[in-house]
């Protein structure tokens, strides 16, 4: 084989070997009631610790959403409530996933990679398979349910509290009343918009748990490895969240 | 019985096994040496399924272990204890859980059963005290203790040790020693042990297999070592009688029992 | 504390789910907790409306639509939430307002008098599908377009029949001439009647405009646009006016000199002043028509606001 078209293939041996190494981890139901503790311990450490940052990224977002969009959209013509109608179908449809993808890319895919990668190079993920775990599903298999389970659950409370973030700010800063806010987003509000949102959160959940154990289950080369995979990890985890936000955003919308 | 045939093995072009073949009947001890970065470590991950030979078959009981189901494979490696050579504890758990984590996940004895068990074991490696303590807190040394508990933990009918005295004080590692050589005896363990420390492998090898340049150069049993005209070995084992020579006098009371 | 890691999860994951269900409700402006009154409609057509649209009765949000669903035959079924306090009575109907080209749709509901005896919860209220805005706004434009050519077509009929009498000596130009006057009054009055229309059209828009206000900065422009034109379309029938009243007044003069006895159609026909205002008079009428019927769109173009949006 040249090495061009090794270097043509390449990327389908990647997108197989990551295909194959999730499949593995969910096609092993024999010892999965040992998982259930690991799942959650993961849902945990995925899920309920990220409230916090993802809490602060989604205020903060909000409001400035909110600031932005009265400085653009405010005319004679625009009654305020109109920035309640931007600001909240933005929270739920782009802002409330994305930015929990992205800020969950750097602190879960970053952890994920670096626990896995650590366990990898000290050889702790051989000392499991010598036991005779199975190993992928051990390890990844309740890192991935964790994500899809418990982003869901971050997309929520980013949405509520972003449109919160938003309507404080508003009032604050004189923008406009929580009265108006409101009435602006019920006008424009489409039940399928949160189910949209909620989507994307669990397609995010799924990329950034898998993409991470991709990377650092097949960490190599010692400590400079386990920082390269982790790097990667979230790096990778925010180019496959703005991949699938564009295309579930054409084929959902 | 663990039969290793024609075991070949290249990373990235380089041949760090070639054409070679083991025989570890059951109740023995082989003692794997040679010199550090010689394939002894690939060695055993291909004993357990870990890597896969690109030439060659180990045969695990008569199993062929690369052409057993994944689950079988599972089921095969439950027989093997490895000692691995940086201990390769779960630093997410401490000291006891590592010990008490192959016990909990295949045994599911009542946890009475598990306590004890995991405190007999860290008793036998002489760290009856450090159960609640996570990996980062021990020592190296400490930390292969705790991994040689794991091990055994299990009763295994296989044991694997990579390297378990190598950073161990010399009287701990004469206790090793002992525990390996009192493991085989009580309860006819098979063992590989990988080891470039002479004094262990005079203690406690039945056999001995020297790996020099990807094969296999010598093998036979421990007394014929110093009978052997091998060059390569006698360098070797020279060179370690050598830094032996240096160390207590508690080690050389072993080396002719 | 053995569960509590489970514990913790399990009610984020709750929490989740109230906050999720209660949320949507929310925004759905739907009560939160208590049931809501729910009636059922039809419409010929949606126009737009969607769940989550609101319902208004005076003006006043009092519920959202749940759903719109297509029938089998093909008439629209709409599903409202109402507050659970109101009683809507039997006979009252509900219409489609708001406009669709800007998505601001609602459902209003008109109440037959309160003496009736309530819809019950799960009944069926009328629907009345009342045209959009837009779209008596574009059907206006369009009837004022065919008023103006068929005024037009009966003053160009007439203006070839003058041609045909002037060629022709010794034919009484009179009664042609005071029917051409009557045309051309007509034509005047037409354009006059349409410009009322036009500029209640006008305020009708202006009206709405607090629907459309509701929407982003482009829909701001486009209203402004839309307006803007309507305003160039009133200017357009005004200067159209003006150049009419002009030739009837050339019409008038010529009629007053004939009546005065010294326009005898001979003294006419040798007075080349007249003839030529005559035939300037007829230019100018016939380069108006001409324009109208060259560019028979022309003024529909500029009244076709839908395609603005």
């Amino acid at each position: 084989m040249t090495y061009s078209l090794t270097w043509f293939l390449r990327p389908f041996t990647i997108l197989g070997k990551y295909s194959l190494l999730i499949f593995h981890a969910f096609v092993s139901p024999d010892d999965f009631r040992t998982y259930r503790k690991n799942t959650f311990n993961q849902m945990m450490r995925i899920g309920v610790e990220s409230i916090p940052i993802v809490a602060l990224a989604a205020a903060f977002s909000g409001a400035v959403t909110t600031v932005q969009v009265s400085y653009q959209l405010v005319s004679v013509f625009l009654p305020a409530t109109v920035i309640g109608s931007v600001v909240a179908p933005s929270m739920i449809l782009e802002l409330g996933p994305v930015v929990t993808g992205f800020i969950l890319a750097g602190r879960v895919g970053a952890r994920i990679a670096a626990e896995l990668g650590t366990m990898r190079v000290t050889e702790q993920i051989d000392a499991l398979e010598a036991m005779g775990l199975n190993s992928i599903s051990y390890l990844i298999a309740p890192r991935i349910l964790a994500g899809i389970i418990m982003f869901p659950m971050l997309y929520v409370a980013a949405c509520a509290i972003g449109i919160g973030g938003g309507i404080t700010v508003a009032n604050l800063g004189g923008y406009l009343t929580t009265q108006e806010f409101v009435q602006g987003a019920q006008d424009f509000f489409r039940p399928f918009d949160p189910y949209f949102g909620l989507s994307k959160a669990f397609v995010f959940g799924f990329i950034i748990t898998s993409v991470s154990c991709y990377m650092g289950y097949f960490t190599a080369g010692g400590a400079e490895g386990v920082g390269k995979s982790t790097t990667q990890a979230a790096v990778m985890s925010c180019v496959f969240i703005l991949i699938a936000d564009l295309v579930l955003a054409v084929t959902l919308l | 019985m663990i039969r290793l045939e024609h075991i070949t093995k290249q990373f990235n072009n380089t041949v760090v096994l070639r054409d070679v073949s083991l025989d570890i009947p059951e109740g023995e001890t082989l003692a794997v040496i040679g010199r550090s970065g010689s394939g002894k470590s690939v060695l055993i991950k291909h004993a357990v399924g870990l890597l896969t030979p690109d030439e060659g078959r180990v045969v695990v009981d008569g199993a062929n272990i690369h052409e057993v189901s994944y689950k079988e494979l599972r089921r095969i490696r439950r027989k093997f204890g490895v000692l691995f050579q940086g201990g390769a504890l779960f630093d997410s758990m401490s000291a006891f859980e590592n010990v008490a984590f192959p016990l909990r996940t295949f045994t599911g004895k009542p946890d009475g059963n598990i306590r004890s068990r995991v405190e007999a074991c860290l008793e036998m490696v002489q760290l009856p005290d450090i159960g609640k303590k996570m990996p980062s807190e021990l020592s190296g040394g400490m930390q292969k203790r705790v991994a040689l508990a794991r091990a055994i933990a299990l009763e295994p009918k296989y044991i694997i040790y990579d390297e378990p005295t190598s950073g161990l004080d010399p009287a701990t590692s004469n206790h090793i020693d002992e525990l390996i050589l009192s493991l085989n005896e009580r309860l006819r363990v098979t063992s590989i042990v990988i080891t470039h420390d002479m004094h262990s492998v005079l203690a406690i090898a039945d056999r001995v297999a020297f790996i020099h340049k990807a094969r296999i150069a010598w093998s036979g049993t421990v007394d014929d070592i110093h009978r052997s005209d091998h060059k390569s070995l006698l360098d070797f084992v020279r060179a370690n009688e050598y830094v032996i020579g240096e160390q207590t006098s508690a080690s050389e009371v072993s080396l002719h029992p | 504390m053995k569960h509590s890691k489970e514990l913790i999860v399990g009610l984020s994951l709750a929490a989740a789910m109230v906050v999720f269900v209660l949320g949507i409700r929310f925004l759905q402006d739907v009560p939160l907790f208590r049931s809501t009154y729910v009636l059922h409609t039809h419409f010929e057509s949606a126009g737009g409306l969607s769940g989550g649209s609101p319902i208004r009765i005076n003006g006043v949000d009092v519920g959202a639509v749940e759903h719109v669903r297509l029938d089998t035959d093909n008439r629209v079924s709409v599903r409202l939430h109402l507050d659970d306090n109101l009683h809507i009575p039997e006979g009252s109907h509900a219409e489609i307002g708001g406009i669709s080209a800007l998505g601001s749709n609602y459902v209003i509901i008109f109440p037959a008098p309160q003496g009736n005896p309530p819809i019950s919860d799960g009944g069926y209220i009328e629907g009345v599908s009342a045209p959009d805005a837009f779209e008596a706004v574009t059907e206006r434009s369009v009837r004022l377009t065919e008023n103006v050519e068929e005024a037009l077509a009966n003053a160009n009929l007439l203006l070839e029949d003058t041609g045909l009498l002037i060629g022709e000596t010794g034919a009484d130009i009179r009664p042609t001439l005071r029917a051409l006057r009557e045309v051309t009054d007509a034509l005047a009055q037409t354009l006059r009647e349409e410009q009322e229309s036009v500029r209640q059209i006008i305020g009708n828009v202006e009206t709405v405009s607090g629907d459309l206000a509701r929407l982003s900065g482009a829909g701001t422009d486009t209203l402004a646009q839309t307006l803007h034109r309507l305003d160039q379309i009133t200017v357009h029938l005004e200067s159209s006016l003006q150049m009419l009243e002009g030739a009837t007044h050339n019409l008038d003069e010529i009629l007053t000199k004939i009546n005065n006895g010294d326009g005898t159609l001979a003294r006419l026909l040798n007075d080349p002043t007249l003839y030529i205002r005559m035939g300037s008079t007829l230019g100018t009428l016939e380069s108006l028509l001409q324009d109208l019927q060259d560019n028979p769109r022309k003024y529909l173009r500029h009244m076709d606001i839908v395609d603005v949006f």
